[in-house]
């Protein structure tokens, strides 16, 4: 909208193009648009490529066995395989942080991190770090100091300062700023990170 | 129903118990768990995977398209090209969702849907098209030069030159003891939110719900009604959580189009998530501009004359979008004006507003050019602009336009500027350029001014209350991460007397939410605010209404404070909301639909004032911020938290527009060499150190919004060019007239600054 | 991404028998953090990964006479973290910190770093030019801000990593494997390769050839070194210009310098006058900057990087300033 225009005229616009494609529409699609039932099977891709290894991780603590393309990225596996979700696809490059998760103790860039490699290891996602109903501290400190804006680099934060934070449960500021320099929140509430990240280590048991 | 709502809002004479205070969002736990649902996260039965194909030429037309091996394909449910998409231009755009013509490189030239996206990657291979490459243009002079390649039969220049004229240009600077001559120029630079565009579409009949990340579903709607021919009824929006949009995601793109035919042809949902690359490249983004600025002022230190003319490179198609701020006529008083806007369009990706419709571009050049002539003339900045900026009850224009019809109010930008120089020490600031000091270090200070529309237009909220007291808050515009849920939320608590922990939005929905503008250009809170204090306070009339009898007492003695309605004179007679409630024995549904526009002639704007200390290494180019303070005024705010987190976010937005971030293409091909992070650098935790950054609020009440509230989310993105060329040339006296300020464009300064024997070559 | 083919091989050996002879049909993963992405880009669709991380000659540091063996596919953030790096090659630590973000040490590896391939964003955008076998270099007349002043020619690509100017300066070596279990050591001053001799490649390694570990000479007693990386960003990104140097004073006269600059040539540049104009002096601004401005005699820059030699001048003078 352009500065100071009410934006009156842009509902006249969908109001005038209802009217004007309104009618006709409906009689035409209507019977093009029979739906399919939602359980209809899928068909399959043209050749089913061989090229696939079981894969075997403790994610969160439970162990999952699933046989994948070997091109199949962790992050890939978790969202798409596990359903978990809160890792996310920002760049798919280890360009921005979003897809963080830590495996055997140490974050890593899930997007850029073959699945069949990580086979074996121990990976915690954002959905791993709540324990028997209780926040995380991380997650508590985010909440009270406001972390973040749009949330969504916001798993991958919180998991930067975990992995963080379990090996220099006492850091400085700076330390922390170099710590979490991997993980990018465009919204740049980075001030509220860093005391969010703060407050966290002071909460933590050393 | 649309009323007229004007006036102060808030609680005659009662204190507010929720409005003003800080505190955390009322969804943060689905934030930091993950729970959070963007729409590349909602997965549906049989869904299936959408890619798109895109032209690698910046001009060109297609010539052939063969699709019919991608469709033999195994697992390919859909194939699309232009023979498929409506030949009906996306809304704020000349551009058709798909077409035989294409007008920059990443242009969408065909779309399949797949089982998955392996399959749906290599079928976009199998897509064989012949192009005939066309002569291109990129830059925005360029296009308008005689023989200059045309993207469209009526030109490349869109619509007619905007012109503003005040008094007369040409007499003002004749009449000025002082005159400059500067060019500005801000490139087409990268703008975008982290989460990529995402579209899920699905099908029932002939409906359509689409999930996507945008930050104006009812744009989108609009878009989708003319697209697809349907009536309104028949298309649902929704948009919950979205990952960041600052302007990139408030206009329909193809994507939603894209989907949704996709979608039906494949009789299947259809996901269509944007690469990174992607995202870059097929995105709005901030958009370039040339701006000749002519500035005169007479020796008692006033601004006489000011003569903009712009070059504004909107990229292929978008033409609503873009164009320059309103600084110049609405933020400094000054009799004799000219501003002349060139909307051009070139072979670069479509660009448009971000964070600011040209505000941050316009701010650089005007807020550069204050700067220059103050120095020139030997004044002190900053006393130069408290002369000449606009203050209550200075004419201003009530629209944008050249014509100061109305009369500015609740103005604080003067208080902004005080306030920042006394945080920064401006008193400290380098009477001269720092040039004679030892080392290579040179620090120095500067500053800018920005100022803009709090936002306004057609509004709509419905604010429900269940029977166990708790409510829901039904808006259509979007949380695109400004914290809308919750201060929306705080609006309706504090008109409700509804404790805010009782609260939960849905956001961003068309069909379970009235009509409202959107997510874009500071409204949110004005406008979607208004409607939700007016859904609260209808709900409220219900509430009470339904209380009266049975507290046996009339609705307009009765209050509703802290879930409890009670009897005002005698706070004794008192039942709990939910008792009332479940008397009634059914929800209340408040309904808060507005419309604003400008209503007589009192003229509110919000302001900002941002002053910067750095350092300028001059061996090596790097600056550094030392101190940074952004003094806003945004009128009383709803949640002081999240607005001095709006403030500072901001703020390091218009830094990264000071060092990277500059959108960098082929000459040769029209290409984008850098769309990817590594090599558009935006800001990490480690640059410009967040300690470094001070927001500062300005306490004072607007009228438009909700309890005197302003909006907000644009400005503090405004200034930051400015104020830090302003500091460089205050620390070095070298003077950057385009951004951004590399190593490379500093050294080369510093070195031209040099005594020629002493220069390198 | 293409799909490939993927076993772990049991020993180095299966290892390189699992590699080609042909550059580009199979590739060793280790970290992964260039590769897959060459591989998203689709600049490398190899058929087959080997993947070696799991290696036991491939991994961890050892302390071996007077020096480290560093197998390759150690993480960076073990080689940062690893007390015997910190105290024997100083250097080294300082500058494997350097590289990206933590998140890439934690994945990225020693021998990925000093093997990762040109970030020229022609390269990276799969222009026909030299690296991709084609015969332009497209930065030679076009957008080539970030690319070399030193050595350039006919590819203008910038050496991109942070550990191998200090392992240059510190006399590394090489172990490299071959097919049959063949294998060579190779000084790292050999290793890398200029455009004039392979303009496809960077290094020495042949296709069937695995990196295996590098040998790292002790720091001279008494050395100091530093590294120092000028960026745009404060981090996470390749360096505009970067000095690793390393000095041994003698009575505060130098009597040993090494200095080896990353970002401005096709290799890690060891600036052999600038070592020659220090060597014999006291470390002062004028020394150092006398140093500095030998470092970049013979720079030819092209239209859009003139600023790396100041740059890498001031660069260069600061790096040795502060080991004075």
């Amino acid at each position: 909208m352009r500065d100071d225009e009410p934006n009156v005229p842009e509902a006249s616009v969908s109001r005038r193009a209802f009217l004007k494609g309104g009618a006709a529409a409906t009689g035409a699609l209507s019977s093009a648009l029979l739906p399919e039932t939602a359980e209809a099977q899928l068909p399959v891709a043209t050749t089913p490529d061989a090229r696939r290894t079981m894969v075997e991780m403790r994610v969160n603590g439970i162990p999952y066995r699933h046989e994948v393309p070997n091109h199949t990225t962790l992050l890939e596996f978790i969202r798409g395989d596990l359903k978990l979700t809160g890792a996310k696809a920002g760049c798919d490059r280890l360009q921005c942080g979003a897809c963080t998760v830590i495996v055997n103790g140490r974050n890593i860039y899930s997007c850029t991190a073959l699945a069949v490699e990580v086979s074996g290891a121990e990976v915690t996602t954002i959905e791993g770090l709540a324990k028997d109903n209780a926040l995380h501290p991380l997650q508590q400190a985010f909440i009270e100091h406001s972390g973040y804006q749009c949330g969504f680099c916001t798993s991958g934060q919180i998991l930067a300062a975990k992995a963080f934070l379990d090996r220099h449960p006492t850091p400085s500021e700076d330390d922390v700023r170099l710590a979490m320099s991997g993980n990018i929140c465009r919204c740049s509430a980075y001030k509220r990170i860093l005391e969010s990240v703060m407050a966290a280590s002071r909460a933590m048991p050393v | 129903m649309a009323q007229q709502v004007t006036g102060q809002a808030g609680q005659p004479g009662g204190a507010l118990n929720v409005v003003g205070r800080r505190g955390p969002n009322i969804d943060a736990i689905d934030r930091v768990t993950g729970q959070a649902k963007y729409t590349a996260d909602i997965e549906l039965p049989g869904m299936l995977t959408a890619r798109i194909l895109r032209s690698p030429h910046a001009h060109a037309r297609v010539v052939r398209i063969d699709t019919s091996k991608a469709e033999a394909l195994g697992g390919v449910l859909s194939v699309i090209t232009y023979r498929d998409a409506p030949k009906v231009m996306i809304w704020g755009s000349r551009q058709y969702v798909l077409n035989d013509r294409v007008r920059f490189a990443g242009e969408a030239v065909a779309a399949v849907a797949a089982v998955d996206a392996d399959t749906a990657a290599r079928a976009l291979k199998l897509i064989s098209v012949e192009y005939e490459p066309l002569p291109f243009v990129l830059d925005p002079e360029a296009a308008l030069a005689a023989g200059a390649p045309q993207l469209f039969e009526d030109g490349n220049l869109e619509g007619q030159p905007r012109v503003v004229n005040r008094g007369d240009i040409e007499q003002g600077l004749k009449e000025s003891d002082h005159v400059i001559a500067r060019t500005y120029r801000c490139p087409t630079m990268w703008s975008g939110s982290l989460e990529p565009h995402a579209v899920v579409a699905q099908w029932e009949n002939d409906r359509v719900t689409l999930w996507c990340s945008t930050q104006s579903p009812f744009r989108v709607h609009a878009n989708m009604v003319a697209q697809l021919g349907l009536p309104d009824s028949h298309i649902r929006i929704i948009a919950s959580y979205v990952g960041g949009g600052f302007g990139t995601k408030s206009a329909p793109h193809v994507d939603e189009t894209i989907a949704a035919l996709l979608a039906r042809k494949a009789r299947r949902p259809v996901s269509l998530r944007y690469s990174r690359e992607e995202e870059i490249l097929d995105s709005n983004t901030r958009f370039e501009v040339k701006m000749y600025i002519r500035m005169g002022v007479k020796k008692d230190m006033t601004l006489h004359a000011l003569d903009i003319r712009a070059f504004i490179n909107q990229g292929a198609y978008h033409t609503r979008l873009g164009g320059l701020g309103n600084h110049a006529t609405h933020l400094y008083n000054v009799p004799h004006l000219r501003t002349v806007q060139n909307r051009v369009h070139t072979n670069v990706p479509n660009t448009g507003p971000t964070r600011g419709v040209g505000d941050p571009q316009e701010c650089f050049g005007l807020d550069s050019a204050i700067d220059e002539i103050a120095v020139e003339m030997g004044w002190d900045p900053m006393a130069f602009r408290l002369k000449n900026i606009k203050r209550n009850g200075d004419p201003i224009p009530r629209a944008a336009g050249g014509a100061e019809d109305g009369r500015l109010v609740t103005q604080a930008l003067d208080r902004c500027i005080e306030a920042g120089a006394s945080r920064i020490e401006w008193t400290r600031r380098n009477q001269a350029p720092n040039t004679a000091q030892a080392g290579p270090i040179r620090r120095g200070m500067g500053m800018a001014c920005t100022e803009r529309t709090g936002g306004g237009g057609l509004s709509g909220a419905q604010v429900k209350v269940f029977l166990d007291g708790s409510v829901i808050v039904f808006y259509s515009s979007t949380d695109i991460g400004t914290g809308s849920r919750t201060t929306l939320s705080m609006i309706a608590a504090e008109v409700l007397g509804i404790p805010l922990k009782s609260f939960r939005t849905v956001a961003g929905d068309t069909e379970a939410a009235p009509w409202d503008g959107g997510s874009q250009g500071n409204r949110t809170l004005q406008g979607t605010g208004r409607a939700v204090e007016a859904a609260a306070r209808d709900a409220l009339r219900q509430i009470l209404a339904g209380a009266a009898p049975l507290l046996k007492a009339t609705p307009e003695e009765l209050e509703l404070v802290g879930g409890s309605i009670r009897v005002k004179t005698e706070t004794a007679r008192t039942m709990t909301l939910q008792q009332v409630m479940e008397r009634r024995g059914r929800s209340v549904v408040g309904d808060g639909s507005i419309a604003q526009g400008q209503q007589g002639t009192d003229v509110e704007r919000t302001s900002a004032a941002h002053f910067v200390e750095l350092d300028v290494d001059t061996e090596t180019g790097k600056v550094t911020v030392i101190k940074y303070v952004s003094v806003h005024d945004v009128g009383r705010p709803i949640n002081v938290t999240i607005v001095e987190n709006q403030i500072e976010g901001g703020t390091i937005q218009g830094l990264a527009l000071t060092r990277s971030e500059e959108m960098r293409f082929d000459p040769r091909n029209g290409r984008t060499l850098n769309a990817n992070f590594l090599d558009l650098m935006p800001p990490t935790m480690m640059d410009f150190d967040p300690r470094a950054i001070e927001a500062v609020i300005i306490p004072n009440e607007g009228l438009a919004g909700p309890f005197g509230g302003k909006g907000l989310g644009e400005n503090p993105c405004h200034p930051g060019m400015a104020a830090v060329a302003n500091a460089i040339y205050n620390a070095t006296g070298i003077r950057l007239r385009e951004v951004p300020f590399t190593r490379g464009a500093i050294l080369r300064a510093l070195n031209d600054q040099r005594p020629a024997a002493s220069r390198t070559a | 991404m293409e799909n490939f083919s993927y076993s772990r091989p049991a020993t180095l050996r299966d290892a390189t028998a699992q590699l080609g002879k042909e550059h580009g049909r199979v590739a060793i993963i280790a970290g992964g953090t260039d590769l897959l992405g060459e591989m998203k880009d689709e600049l490398a669709a190899p058929a087959r990964l080997v993947p070696v991380r799991h290696l036991r000659e491939m991994q961890g540091v050892r302390t071996v006479g007077a020096g480290l063996r560093i197998g390759a596919a150690t993480p960076l953030v073990d080689v940062v973290e690893n007390r015997a790096v910190q105290e024997q090659a100083p250097l080294l630590a300082m500058a494997a910190v350097k590289v990206g973000t933590p998140a890439i040490r934690n994945m990225g590896t020693i021998g990925g770093n000093i093997c990762q391939r040109p970030r020229c964003w022609y390269y990276r955008n799969n222009y026909p030019c030299f690296k991709h076998g084609g015969s332009a270099c497209f930065s030679a007349l076009g957008e080539n801000d970030f690319h070399a002043i030193l050595e350039g020619g006919p590819s203008f690509i910038v050496h991109p990593s942070d550990t191998a100017p200090a392992l240059v300066a510190l006399g590394a070596s090489a172990r490299i494997a071959g097919p049959g279990g063949r294998e060579r050591i190779v000084p790292l001053d050999a290793f890398f390769v200029t455009p004039r001799q392979d303009v496809r490649r960077e290094n020495v390694l042949q296709p069937d050839e695995i990196l295996v570990e590098l040998q790292v000479p002790n720091a001279p007693a008494g050395s100091r070194a530093t590294y120092v990386k000028e960026m745009v960003r404060e981090t996470w990104n390749f360096a505009l210009c970067s000095v690793a140097a390393m000095v041994t004073l003698s009575n505060g006269v130098v009597s040993d310098v090494r200095i080896v600059m990353g970002g401005v040539a096709p290799v890690p540049y060891r600036a052999l006058k600038a070592e020659a104009a220090i060597r014999g002096q006291r470390l002062t601004e004028t020394t150092a900057a006398a140093a500095g401005a030998a470092a970049v005699e013979g720079a030819r820059p092209l239209a859009k990087n003139g600023y790396k030699v100041p740059l890498t001048q001031a660069t260069v003078k600061r790096a040795l300033l502060s080991l004075a």
